[in-house]
């Protein structure tokens, strides 16, 4: 293809002039490389109908369900000693529903479904195949099991942001979103004493510990102060925020939160409210925050102080290099593309979903987690899978059999043949991705990518040189 | 001169830079028009060759666009085009030609700015180098015919070799600094480049 739209007459749009000699360049780059363009074989690789999946919050038993619903056995695997995840931190959702009970109903589905086989305090210990053929080790106490299966989905999930900050730790007075949570579910959530809230939003979020925005925490802090006002209506409540992102219908929270009196203050990242200890233990706390619409400084004694914390995915980095795909700089799993392939992972057969993808709220946790089963279901309903065929291949004239290839590719997806003499190098084409790192690294140029040629980028190159 | 503008050939790794250039165009990003681009899958795939010839078929300058390191599509493929572009650095060094001319960056499939902004610094960088040989005081003719040795000479299996060497020590040190992994090219490769090219300059 040559790129004449997006990367060019869009981003050359004042200057039409050079934008068109760039387009012919491209043009003649494209016909140059065309020209050497072969048909590939296409392969037919049968799949094993059945799933992995990886963590069992309310994203991963989602996932397991909507799959076995579809007819295909499932293996859930969890390495704490239930399932639900951090869905039963929460007490309520925005209708007043209890996510615990609605969990612990989701977990007894999936117990007792036939095509489910939950394997808790369990863990993933080796991953070996490609979409259609995976041969994953699941270590539990007891000893190792081997299984077969077709596709995987990752729903490792996260945790609530540890905060030092704002004399978390120090205080009494301070709790988390998730800490008044557990209070307003218990029998005698608040003394009768307290007057006064005050909630900080952004608590090592966005650019601080944490350099994204949770998503999740404006919401949470609505929930909260509403469920405070329903119980005490007399109560003072002030939230701190930066950007209230009451996104969707959590603006009718946001809307009712301020008409019965919750009052919100601004502040910027460079000037947080600061908060001090009162004299004894049982005295007040005091929070001073500079509120940037106000121009002034607003001083308030709070009885207690809230803080919405962020979401911190659960550490991937064994996971992902086990899995071979990849995850951002903050450590969630990246999608193959935001728009075109949001639940896929770069890795065919391998999806996402929850918190290990990204922050969300339930809902939209339940909505990803059948997305990704969706997905998942399409290799195993085909019943076989056709790779793309941008594979490497192997002049075995040329080829010396060093084994360099073998060394650097990230797939296992090119080996040494050991049945022929001399040794020579060989594809799996089924495992190979097309990175072409194995022919960047051939001392004898002896491996070639198909569709990217040695010769046809060459052409590019000599194409390119024709204008000049 | 002012009205001189470089011929730039730039390497994109479908998953990442290329995708960021593309996203750029839907965000209606505006750069300077210098740079074609050449899709490959990683930026693993380059082979030294590729802008060694490019520059002798041409080109002023080289750019290689990859994924931010450790955020690879296939796991280390951009670690393995640092190994590729150190020695590329090298040659060039040893030919006399402003190293500076060829550029590895990284932009994620996210960062169609970040991209433009890359580009944007290159492609003013590269002007105020000139067309290849005048920043240096070289001919440029010879030189290209030079280029198209060196691209030569990269496809010398005792220099592959030196490179392999080199990716092998840079995964098990787990450095992947770029002076690091210069160090470890220029040690594995410096006698027969030496031999095959010249000297590194003083
Ligand atoms: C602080 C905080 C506040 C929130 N507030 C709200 C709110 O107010 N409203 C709302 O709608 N949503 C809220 N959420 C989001 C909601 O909790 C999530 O959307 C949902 O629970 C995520 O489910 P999950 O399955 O993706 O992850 P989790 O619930 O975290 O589940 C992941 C599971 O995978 C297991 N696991 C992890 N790694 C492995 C491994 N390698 N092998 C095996 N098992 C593994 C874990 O033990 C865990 O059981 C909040 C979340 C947090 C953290």
């Amino acid at each position: 293809m040559a790129n004449i739209r997006d990367q060019c007459s869009w981003v050359h749009m004042h200057e039409p002039e050079a934008a068109t000699a760039k387009a012919k360049d491209l043009v003649r780059m494209a016909v140059a490389k065309a020209a050497h363009l072969t048909a590939l074989p296409e392969q037919r690789l049968p799949v094993t109908p059945s799933a992995l999946v990886i963590g069992g919050g309310l994203a991963g038993m989602t996932a397991a369900l909507t799959i076995a619903e579809q007819g295909f056995p499932t293996t859930l695997v969890e390495q704490g000693d239930t399932l639900g995840g951090s869905a039963l931190l929460l007490t309520a959702d925005r209708f007043g529903g209890d996510p615990r009970k609605i969990v612990a109903e989701l977990a007894y589905k999936v117990k007792i479904h036939p095509l489910i086989s939950v394997r808790a305090k369990a863990s993933v210990a080796s991953v070996s195949g490609y979409v259609g053929n995976f041969t994953t080790t699941i270590a539990k106490k007891a000893g190792s099991e081997v299984i077969n299966h077709g596709v995987m989905v990752i729903a490792t999930g996260g945790k609530p942001y540890a905060p030092k900050q704002y004399l978390y730790g120090d205080s009494e007075r301070v709790l988390t979103q998730l800490e008044l949570e557990q209070r307003l579910a218990s029998s005698r959530p608040l003394s009768a004493k307290i007057k006064q809230v005050v909630m900080i939003q952004c608590v090592g979020s966005r650019g601080a510990d944490l350099a994204y925005c949770s998503r999740v925490c404006c919401g949470q802090a609505l929930k909260n102060a509403l469920r405070l006002k329903t119980l005490m209506p007399e109560l003072s409540i002030f939230i701190y925020y930066r950007d209230m992102r009451a996104y969707g219908f959590l603006e009718d929270d946001y809307r009712k939160a301020r008409e019965l009196g919750v009052i919100f203050i601004r502040y910027t990242p460079e000037n947080p409210p600061k908060v001090t200890p009162g004299h004894s233990k049982s005295s007040l706390l005091k929070v001073v925050g500079y509120d940037p619409l106000l121009g002034e400084e607003v001083e308030l004694d709070t009885d207690l102080l809230v803080l919405s914390v962020g979401i911190v995915p659960e550490d991937p980095t064994i996971l992902s290099r086990m899995l071979k795909v990849p995850v951002t700089a903050d450590k969630f799993y990246l999608e193959a593309h935001v728009k075109l392939r949001p639940v896929d992972m770069a890795v065919d057969g391998i999806y996402v979903c929850g918190l290990a993808h990204a922050p969300k709220s339930m809902d939209e946790t339940i909505a990803q987690a059948q997305a990704a089963a969706g997905r998942a279901c399409q290799p195993l309903a085909k019943g076989s899978i056709s790779p793309e065929p941008i594979v490497s291949h192997v002049d075995p004239e040329l080829c010396i059999g060093c084994g360099a290839c073998e060394i650097f590719c990230p797939y296992k997806a090119i080996t040494i043949d050991k049945e022929v003499k001399p040794r020579k190098a060989m594809t799996l084409t089924a495992s190979c991705k097309g990175c072409g790192v194995c022919a960047a690294r051939c001392p004898t140029m002896a491996i070639d990518m198909g569709r990217f040629t040695l010769e046809g980028i060459r052409a590019q190159i000599a194409a390119f040189g024709e204008s000049v | 001169m002012s009205n001189y503008q470089p011929k730039i050939l730039g390497f994109l790794c479908n998953w990442c830079c290329y995708t960021a250039a593309d996203s750029a165009g839907v965000g209606r990003y505006q750069y300077p028009p210098n740079l074609r681009v050449i899709r490959m899958m990683c930026s693993g795939r380059l082979d030294p060759s590729f802008p060694l010839e490019g520059l002798a078929q041409g080109a002023d300058a080289i750019f290689v666009g990859g994924c931010h390191p450790g955020e690879c599509h296939y796991q280390d493929g951009n670690y393995h085009a640092l190994v590729t572009a150190a020695l590329v650095h090298e040659t060039l060094a040893r030919l006399g030609i402003n190293s500076r001319r060829f550029l590895i960056e990284w932009a994620s499939a996210a960062e169609g700015p970040n991209f433009v902004k890359i580009i944007t610094g290159f492609t003013e960088y590269a002007a105020t180098l000139g067309p290849l040989g005048t920043s240096e005081g070289l001919d440029p003719t010879l030189l290209r015919e030079k280029l198209a040795m060196a691209a030569a000479t990269a496809k010398d299996r005792k220099i592959r070799m030196g490179l392999i060497s080199a990716s092998r020590e840079m995964m098990k040190g787990a450095d992947f600094s770029r002076a690091t992994i210069a160090g470890l090219v220029h040690d594995k490769c410096d006698k027969l480049l030496t031999e095959l090219v010249g000297a590194t300059p003083r």
